[in-house]
């Protein structure tokens, strides 16, 4: 058997669901104390567990919510259709929001939950960037042709305002609204999280897509009376949470 | 020299009075595509003492075309932590682009080893330095194997021109678990090659040992550690511990206790 069959044969005896299959003899010997099936069940008890548990460290909530087994089961779903592929294992969840929205008997919900989990993580994991404290006074009028450039650790995640509830019930939003905006952000070391008014949602959608100043304050002007007083308490508020790394003045 | 592997639930008390050790040593995933608290951690441990890097995820014996994202990560790493070893281990973790998350034994035969010495080569020419190479602890034995596991690393270093990274538990752990010698496993290897050291503990399963580092390291691997200590000399020597992770003064203690075994076989 060449080393490329092999290792196909190791992979598909490691991954079978439920126990590795028999008749593993021709590849593997036995050993003093366990057949060639047995020892392969070593490492596939390992694979299977491994990645349950990176899995429920990274949804801890989900997990919660859904009860052991019911996540257990999920996983193990999860894990069998989308091999994770990333060197690092802490981000084997990231296709999990998705696999869930796509193809699971989940609620609106949990699949919510699921994307909430996922978005802490992938902030807390995200590369750092250095940040501007204050608004750029000493450009005046120009500020308004700028782009703001946000840091990598800055990720909004829509959800059913249930999820946002599950994920922290702490959280403050309007109770009418049936979806909200999460923003994830981690200044430093810890991650943060808030959730966000539609108007400022708007804005921050605006800048992620490299839009001017201008344009990112017309998001406030549907639900302010003083638009330039709403827009310069937000941006002033961006820049204090440390979500700006760059302000790009963009010349005419 | 002895240190510990840094761990996660240990940064914080590390990041307020640093680390009792001669040296440390960081698995390297931990440390790459992304930004945040480890780096800050790995920098601030770096100020004090040395710093290896050991992966877990290159999978040099994979059939899979080695990545080349992750050798970029790796490098930017090592030129940011400037450690004092790069390690991964001799095993495959990949097929067809999808992840074990494991440490997967390869067969022992010639292919396997032609294998592994390009990989190897072409890590190192990448990195411009040479890289340590660990023995995984295994659970299987594969039928095609034509050399046993110290003949394959011998050779291996020698034609690749790398160092070894000597895990004294997982020696042990194999030995038990194949019926070998662990002593005859050491005679075997070339003393010039062996660069590093790895102490951890395993369980017992009845049927085999695992190497789960989820204890102290065990009386019978203290004792092959004595043994490796006359053979190999005084070599920097990590102690590993994952599972049930014990207090830094206690992963200190383990160190002090290597040290002090080294100091009696070595005087």
């Amino acid at each position: 058997m060449s080393l490329a069959e092999l290792q196909r044969h190791f992979w598909l005896s490691a991954r079978t669901r439920g126990a590795p299959p028999s008749g593993l003899s021709g590849t593997f010997t036995d050993g003093p104390h366990q057949s060639a099936t047995e020892r392969v069940g070593v490492y596939h008890l390992a694979y299977w567990q491994r990645q349950l548990e990176a899995l429920a460290s990274t949804f801890p909530r989900l997990r919660g919510t859904l009860g052991e087994r019911r996540f257990e089961q999920l996983a193990f779903r999860y894990i069998e259709r989308c091999p994770g592929v990333h060197p690092c294992i802490e981000r084997l969840g990231e296709g999990l929001p998705g696999y869930l929205a796509d193809s699971s008997d989940l609620s609106t919900t949990e699949v919510g939950l699921a994307r909430l989990e996922w978005a802490n993580v992938a902030c807390l994991l995200s590369q750092d960037s250095p940040s501007r404290v204050d608004l750029p006074r000493e450009l005046g009028a120009k500020f308004a042709v700028c782009r703001l450039e946000l840091i990598a650790a800055l990720l909004v995640v829509r959800a059913p305002a249930a999820a946002v509830k599950a994920f922290d019930e702490c959280l403050e939003f309007e109770p009418h609204l049936p979806q909200l905006d999460v923003v994830f952000f981690r200044p430093s070391f810890a991650v943060r999280y808030a959730t966000l008014s539609a108007d400022e949602a708007a804005a921050l959608a605006c800048a992620r897509a490299g839009l001017s100043v201008a344009h990112i304050c017309e998001a406030f002007s549907c639900h302010h009376e003083d638009v330039t007083q709403r827009a310069l308490t937000v941006l002033a508020g961006w820049f204090r949470k440390r979500w700006v790394t760059q302000v790009h003045l963009e010349e005419t | 020299m002895h240190g510990f592997g840094l761990r996660v639930q240990h940064y914080a008390e590390v990041l307020e009075r640093g680390v009792r050790a001669d040296l440390c040593e960081a698995v390297t995933e931990n440390y790459m595509w992304r930004g945040g608290r480890p780096l800050a951690v790995l920098e601030r441990v770096r100020g004090e003492v040395p710093v290896s890097l050991h992966g877990v995820s290159l999978s040099l014996g994979s059939v899979d075309p080695l990545r080349e994202d992750y050798l970029e990560e790796l490098a930017a790493l090592c030129e940011r932590v400037q450690p004092t070893f790069v390690s991964d281990h001799v095993c495959f973790g990949s097929v067809g682009g999808q992840r074990a998350y494991d440490l997967w034994p390869l067969p022992f035969t010639e292919e396997a080893l032609e294998h592994m010495v390009e990989r190897v080569e072409q890590v190192q020419a990448r990195l411009g330095r040479r890289i340590c190479l660990e023995n995984v602890s295994s659970y299987v034995e594969f039928r095609d194997s034509t050399m046993r596991e110290w003949e394959f690393l011998s050779e291996l270093s020698e034609r690749a021109d790398c160092w070894l990274l000597l895990d004294v538990n997982n020696v042990y752990v194999s030995a038990k678990n194949h019926g070998f010698s662990p002593h005859a496993y050491l005679e075997a290897l070339p003393t010039e090659r062996v660069a590093q050291l790895h102490l951890a503990g395993h369980s017992d399963h009845g049927s085999h040992l695992l190497d789960d580092h989820g204890c102290a390291v065990q009386a019978e691997v203290w004792e092959l550690y004595r043994d490796v200590c006359r053979r190999f000399g005084a070599l920097p020597t990590i102690i590993e511990w994952d599972e049930n992770l014990p207090s830094l003064e206690r992963l200190e203690a383990e160190c002090d206790a290597a040290r002090e075994v080294e100091r009696h076989e070595l005087g």
